[in-house]
């Protein structure tokens, strides 16, 4: 069954909605938002916005130990991505996926896709990973 | 007339080809390729990447949809469900009709089908049929040699211009060729005795229903996807059409209900407006047939093409495709 905690992010996790603060606009995307950590406001309100699938990575680290489930080396990204309507972007902390570590470079494009994280007793959590946008021949 | 607004396909990153797996096991070697999921691909992530690229073709945003429909012969969950949690992804609202077709790869045509006379109808304005498929195959299975991955999707409405949905028919035979039980090795039968009477029985009849049986039909492009390549070209023959046939089982493999998607797709990419494409699907318990005939909008790609997908792709060693597949619950 449903978990509460992933139950309560599916929109986040199955359809890249992110959070824009309605005090000052900051978009944030996968965090408990009681406070707005761009302007303070305490508690904060927040209204729901989609993220395009397409990002620029600002710096990325590679993890070479992790739980079973993922598979490594797995190079972890901090992402900024726009906002569909393109009024903001959020900065997003993701895995990427089919990914040469060697091949990542700050500033490139990349593509968000859904995926399958792990399983709860049996059950698929599926989010968000970037990879090298698909479509280029060649590899 | 009902009519195709949109088309999309997905096929996985990574490939294996035919020949390194004979070689994995001293088998007699084949040509072609097959596609491997990756570790972190399941069928909805695979249906979910096909339905995106189809609504984003057909201009249609998810909330807008009203019913969606997905096709699989290989579902791990016997309770769970596939079409929900596409329609959740894409966006569709909570009044969007859901049904998981499954049981044959005639499933995808059957939900096509569904689709079609709902729209028609008019209980449904706007739907998307996704068909996802990770076929499963133990290591040294006869399968494991044509076992692939991927889906296919097409958004169906009234004022698509893609293409028309001239017509559909179906033929029941309740025969069983190629059967599988529950997340094992299909089985696979005698070739010769599944193709005499059970595919150049139920493809011929189902596609002869178009016309009434009286002339052939008249098609310019065809996709007749079967466990193996050489039939559709067999039941072409039989039928005297002179369509070209548009096929996956070389680059992507046999996918199960997700073949007569995404070999239909690869024929509306290679058709200009106006060429007309028969499809035919074919199962255990028969085949249905559907006519269909490209607008203009056939000249529109979607953002990443069939082809584009097919051309992308990155070799794996058999050890990886073993692991990646049996991760992405294709393990048998």
């Amino acid at each position: 069954m449903h978990r509460p905690g992933f139950w309560r992010d599916r929109s986040q996790n199955e359809r890249f909605t992110a959070a824009r603060c309605l005090e000052c606009g900051y978009v944030c995307y996968s965090e408990h938002r009681q406070v707005c950590k761009e302007c303070g406001a305490t508690p904060s309100e927040w209204e729901d916005v989609e993220l395009a699938e397409r990002g620029t990575v600002q710096a990325f680290v590679v993890q070479r130990r992790m739980p079973e489930e993922f598979e490594t080396p797995l190079p972890l990204a901090v992402i900024d991505v726009p906002t569909t309507d393109g009024e903001s972007s959020a900065r997003v902390y993701g895995h990427f996926t089919e990914t040469d570590p060697d091949e990542i470079e700050i500033g490139m494009e990349v593509e968000a896709d859904l995926r399958r994280l792990f399983d709860v007793e049996g059950l698929p959590v599926r989010s968000y990973r970037f990879k090298t946008p698909r479509g280029g021949a060649g590899r | 007339m009902v009519s195709i607004a949109g088309y999309g396909a997905y096929v996985p990153l990574y490939r294996i080809e035919r020949s390194t797996i004979a070689e994995q096991h001293g088998s007699y070697p084949s040509d072609g390729e097959l596609s491997v999921p990756s570790h972190d691909e399941d069928h909805i992530t695979l249906g979910v990447s096909a339905a995106k690229e189809a609504l984003a073709h057909a201009g249609v945003d998810g909330e807008a949809l009203d019913a969606v429909y997905v096709a699989s012969v290989s579902d791990p969950f016997d309770e769970h469900g596939l079409a929900p949690h596409v329609a959740y992804a894409v966006g569709a609202g909570g009044d969007v009709r859901v049904a998981d077709m499954e049981g044959s790869p005639r499933a995808a045509t059957t939900a096509v089908q569904t689709a079609r006379d709902a729209v028609e109808t008019g209980a449904v304005e706007t739907a998307l049929v996704v068909a996802t498929d990770i076929l499963s195959a133990s290591p040294g299975s006869s399968v494991e040699r044509t076992a692939g991955a991927g889906a296919g999707a097409l958004v169906l409405g009234r004022d698509g211009d893609v293409a028309d949905v001239s017509r559909m028919t179906t033929e029941t035979t309740g025969f069983v060729g190629r059967f599988a039980v529950g997340g094992r090795d299909a089985v696979e039968g005698d070739a010769t005795f599944n193709r005499e009477e059970g595919y150049l029985d139920a493809v011929p009849c189902a596609v002869g229903r178009l016309t009434n049986g009286e002339a052939p039909v008249d098609a310019d492009h065809a996709a007749l996807p079967a466990p193996d390549d050489g039939w559709g070209d067999r039941a072409l023959g039989a039928l005297d059409i002179g369509a070209e046939r548009h096929g996956t089982f070389d680059s992507v493999g046999y996918v199960g209900a997700a073949s007569v998607l995404l070999d239909g797709i690869a024929a509306i990419e290679a058709a200009d407006p106006g060429d007309r494409l028969l499809l035919a699907s074919y199962g255990p318990g028969g085949s249905d047939a559907l006519l269909l005939q490209a607008a203009d909008g056939a000249a529109t790609a979607p953002e990443t093409t069939l082809r584009e997908y097919i051309d992308d792709k990155e070799y794996v060693t058999y050890a990886k495709h073993r692991k990646y597949r049996e991760m992405a619950g294709g393990g048998a």
